[in-house]
């Protein structure tokens, strides 16, 4: 306990139950305040329960993509957010928030995101010329993540890709999953190979993984991020056009594959 | 001291940190993680908190009763009552939250925490200090490299008050 003169930094439980429930731009001021609030606010168990905190529920926002033919000297290609006000009403305006900003990095192909508040862009998306970076729009820090290229044959083209983005929970480490596949000019089809890597955020580091994928399998899109406790879904199409779910697991690193569920009829 | 009983209520009495004494009935004290073991391991009739000062007891005590009134039909009256109990000195508001962690009455020191977090959330980083008594053991030249890092952070109108 405190006496009347001792310092309340001493009650550690206290300070840390109450950090952990501000803004993280008071979270950025307050890490000068002194070595041991320095080291709080930068530990994963702090930054777990700042993020797990209910009064740190994120804002609702809405992302608008697109490029900015007026800037100089190249066209921007940038994202946009607006943040909603916490009660919507008829007629409620979305503040503007040009929230990204990553220098010398402007040529944006997708986001994808948010998983616990922080997003992965892709940059480029021609054969090898393919960069991501995390990005979190909360800190506005963008970090570069290594590059990584598959050995590609001189014949090949763009085909398709797939990105996904989650934690692994057993290692409590952000991942990212990348899937390409490519058509074979010299073969006038598509290459029988689902071309696969997993980037790991703790080892900051690629590793080739072989998934038991069939090549012609569609996975489609998710608009948006459908990752949820440590599993990324897709809907699935096969060649015999079966609808179904495929997964990815980030903390064995296997895919998996469940039925879909029943279309409804269609009288 | 003898336990003693009002008709089928047990009374229990707290000892502040001036020695005052409080006398409540034991059932508002089971609000409190740390006093229920007591009274439920030992049967104590009498606890002293040394380290809580008298005012900050009367305030958390206070809270216990109306707590324990608690009802869906005065809900309303009640967060009414949760707003004026954190409406005081910063300085009282962490002496009370220090101690009613302390004491684990978990409920209030969510509310409590969340109360201090939102009067420091504008303030600058001195004031914070002050209010926390912490001294820096940051040169001022570490202290810069924090403001060149997110110079957002320490943009707008901070608040340099200490309550």
């Amino acid at each position: 306990m405190t006496s009347s003169t001792e310092s309340y930094s001493r009650e550690e439980i206290v300070t840390d139950h109450i950090l952990s429930r501000l803004p993280v731009k008071s979270l950025l001021r307050f890490k000068c305040v002194c070595e041991s609030w320095c080291d709080l606010v930068k530990s994963s168990s702090f930054i777990r329960k700042h993020c797990d905190s209910p009064s740190n529920r994120t804002h609702p926002v809405v992302c608008k993509f697109g490029v900015d033919y007026n800037h100089d000297p190249e066209p921007l290609r940038a994202f946009n957010f607006f943040v909603l006000p916490e009660k919507m009403y008829a007629g409620c305006v979305p503040t503007h928030q040009r929230l990204y900003r990553c220098e010398g990095v402007t040529d944006f192909r997708s986001i994808s995101g948010p998983v616990d508040g922080l997003f992965v862009l892709e940059k480029g998306h021609y054969l090898e010329n393919v960069r991501f970076a995390w990005w979190n729009p909360a800190t506005k820090e963008c970090r570069l993540i290594p590059k990584f290229n598959f050995e590609l044959l001189n014949s090949f083209d763009d085909h398709s890709r797939t990105v996904g983005l989650g934690l692994d929970l057993v290692n409590q480490d952000y991942k990212l999953i990348w899937m390409r596949v490519f058509y074979d000019d010299e073969k006038s089809d598509v290459y029988p190979k689902v071309f696969t890597a997993v980037y790991s955020l703790n080892n900051d580091s690629w590793k080739l993984i072989e998934p038991d994928l069939a090549h012609d399998t569609r996975l489609c899109v998710s608009l948006n991020c459908t990752y949820l406790n440590g599993l990324y879904y897709w809907m699935s199409v096969s060649k015999e056009n079966v609808y179904g779910i495929c997964t990815f697991d980030f903390a064995t690193e296997l895919f998996g594959e469940t039925e879909g569920p029943p279309f409804p009829n269609d009288q | 001291m003898a336990s003693s009983t009002t008709g089928e209520k047990k009374i229990l009495t707290l000892k502040g940190g001036d020695n005052e004494e409080f006398i409540l009935e034991e059932s508002l004290v089971l609000q409190s993680e740390l006093l229920k073991n007591m009274v439920k391991e030992e049967r104590v009739s009498s606890i002293p908190l040394p380290s809580i000062k008298s005012k900050t007891l009367v305030k958390i005590i206070e809270y216990l009763k109306k707590h324990a009134e608690l009802t869906p039909s005065n809900k309303e009256e009640f967060k009414n009552f949760e707003k004026e109990f954190v409406n005081v000195v910063l300085e009282e508001l962490l002496d009370i939250t220090v101690a009613v962690n302390y004491l684990k009455i978990n409920g209030l020191l969510e509310f409590c925490c969340q109360a201090v977090a939102d009067r420091i959330k504008d303030k600058s980083v001195e004031a914070v200090r002050k209010i926390f008594r912490i001294e820096s053991d940051f040169t001022p030249e570490e202290e810069s490299e924090f403001r060149k890092e997110t110079p957002e952070a320490f943009e707008g109108d901070l608040d340099d008050t200490t309550n």
